[in-house]
């Protein structure tokens, strides 16, 4: 963990997986940040890990919960279109609206 | 702003039996003194919707001639919530300005308990921006003031919650904890502040920061309180497959009788003494243990040796987390679109056009998730942490063999003064090294007044128990607030 260098190429790389558009004075501010923070974090690299500790991803070791498979109609608006897409930016027909990409 | 005499629903409800008060004229004190306050604690006032639960509530009484306290616990009591959770119709904007225009079409589930149980809903309370933060400085509408001491943070990221109950613009109020965004603010604004086992509340309808660590909770000025609330709002919810499915225990009739003191074991954990923990709270947690020793508790000296990588662990899983859930707010489902958004070459530049209405922390944190989950790190951080998590969660199963309950401090100090840790987020994100752990365990942990520092700042005292025992954290404060009380 420590061999990884943290620099403005990997925070602009991070950020574009993200999907987040960056001024080069975030991408500065946020390296720093990070940087000082990863190595804090990094502390847990030297923890022992007893053989056989399953990572915890969930406080409740619960397994998927089944529920009888009967319909139940969505909620619409007054003018009979999903009540769900309701807040969305923009919509179109039943669903929702977004730029051409091809 | 309430009446000094009203600040807990038993005062209130004995009022309206007197006929001294009534639900409609406190819920119209309490509207205008949220539209005449200065602490920037709501976004937003309830005016319509507050008027309406409270006009029902004027007819229940008048129907009953008393309060109805069986079927309606929360009968004409105002509440606040705080805007990351939803309401049919009414802007929840999670303090950014991603969701500045969201009008949800859906109620969340606790809400709608509680409402159904009586409630008058009064406002929607300011936060850290998605919950992110330790201060109420993060929110893209502003910092909170601290309730009693101007300047100073009410803490976070619940802190509009926290100053409401405290400044009497409410009777209690619903938080959301994640890595003690409850009990911290609470702590600093001298409340009671119970984030409740993982699973005991529903999160549908809670907006979605860390989806294995987020819990909603109530603040108040009493635990009882505390109790009435979670009693009405806890307990298993279809609608949610996380919350669990076990009843939630009589919170309330429980307090009725005395603690027997003598039957408790207290574990005081080393690592929660530690040096960074300031002298004045060290003092004022140790004189309410010293306190409880009197009583006849026995005390426990516990250890958790993991504490120390707690924040380190959350701070690979939270962002982990939160860089998925916020992966949604992508312009399309949720979020504001700027004019230029859809003239655009590449679907991955109209996302960034959308998500640079996120503030600079949630960036942050959004980097620092993807960050650990990309490829060729997720093994070293994600995984890690997880394993490292398991260790936390094993101390407190060993512990929770020789005591029944754990005291200690909640935060390492009291209130700081705005800006002092804004500009060193890590600074900040150590603030949490004593909250963090009970969400990572998923167990109930509360924040209970407990004395000042020597400026007058409060302290609170930290009650933590095993998963699912609730009732043990509400009877220990319980009796812990009498105590500090008389």
């Amino acid at each position: 963990m420590a061999n990884i260098e943290v620099n403005e190429t990997l925070v602009r790389k991070v950020a574009d997986l993200a999907r987040l558009a960056l001024t080069d004075e975030e991408v500065r501010l946020y390296s720093n940040q990070m940087k000082v923070t990863l190595g804090y974090v990094d502390q847990i690299a030297k923890v022992a890990i007893p053989e056989g500790t399953e990572p915890m991803y969930h406080p409740l070791e619960v397994e998927t919960p089944m529920r009888d498979d009967t319909v139940i109609p969505s909620p619409t608006q007054a003018n009979g279109k999903p009540k769900m897409i309701e807040p969305a930016p923009d919509t179109v027909y039943e669903g929702f609206k977004v730029p051409p990409i091809l | 702003m309430l009446n000094e005499k009203y600040r807990t629903i038993t005062e209130i409800h004995d009022a309206f039996d007197a006929k001294k008060l009534s639900p409609v004229e406190l819920a119209r004190d309490t509207l205008a003194a949220i539209k005449a306050s200065k602490h920037n604690a709501f976004l937003l006032a309830l005016e319509d919707r507050a008027m309406a639960a409270a006009k029902k509530a004027d007819r229940i009484l008048a129907e009953n001639g008393k309060v109805p306290r069986e079927t309606y616990p929360l009968l004409g009591i105002p509440l606040a919530l705080k805007d990351n959770m939803v309401l049919e119709g009414v802007r929840t904007t999670c303090a950014s300005k991603m969701l500045e225009n969201y009008v949800p079409p859906y109620t969340g589930t606790a809400v709608e308990r509680l409402e159904k149980a009586g409630a008058v809903f009064v406002g929607k309370t300011n936060l850290d921006e998605f919950a992110m933060g330790g201060s109420n400085e993060n929110s893209a509408f502003g910092p909170v003031e601290h309730p009693t001491f101007p300047g100073y943070v009410p803490g976070g990221s619940s802190g509009g919650s926290a100053t409401a109950v405290k400044a009497g613009f409410c009777v209690a109020a619903l938080g959301s904890d994640t890595g003690g965004s409850i009990r911290q603010p609470a702590s600093y604004c001298g409340v009671v502040g119970l984030k409740p086992s993982y699973g005991r509340v529903s999160r549908y309808g809670l907006v979605a920061f860390a989806s294995s660590l987020d819990q909603i909770g109530p603040f108040a000025n009493s635990v009882e309180d505390a109790a009435t609330v979670l009693a009405v709002m806890g307990g298993h919810d279809p609608l949610d497959s996380t919350s669990s499915e076990r009843p939630a225990d009589p919170y309330v009739a429980n307090l009725k009788k005395d603690l027997d003191w003598s039957k408790i074991r207290v574990g005081i954990p080393k690592e929660y003494f530690i040096d960074g923990v300031d002298v004045s709270v060290k003092k004022s947690v140790r004189e309410t243990i010293d306190w409880v020793a009197k009583q006849g508790a026995k005390i426990v000296d516990i250890s958790l040796p993991n504490t120390p990588y707690a924040v380190s662990v959350y701070y690979i899983v939270a962002v982990s987390e939160a860089s998925s859930n916020l992966a949604r707010f992508d312009g399309v489902r949720f979020g504001v679109r700027p004019p230029d958004a859809m003239q655009v070459e590449d679907i991955a530049d109209f996302y960034k056009k959308v998500r640079a209405n996120f503030g600079p922390e949630v960036k942050r944190r959004i980097i620092l998730g993807t960050f650990a989950l990309s490829s060729g790190y997720y093994d070293a951080y994600f995984r890690k942490a997880c394993q490292v998590r398991r260790l936390i969660k094993n101390d407190f199963d060993r512990v929770f063999k020789d005591c029944d309950v754990i005291l200690g401090p909640v935060a390492p100090s009291t209130a700081f003064k705005k800006g002092e840790k804004a500009s060193d987020p890590l600074k900040m994100y150590l603030n949490d090294i004593l909250t963090i752990p009970c969400n990572l365990a998923g167990l109930p942990g509360m924040s209970v007044p407990c004395g000042k520092d020597e400026k007058g700042l409060p302290i609170g005292i930290q009650v933590i128990a095993p998963q699912f025992r609730d009732d043990v954290v509400l009877k220990v404060g319980h009796a812990i607030e009498k105590g500090m009380t008389k």
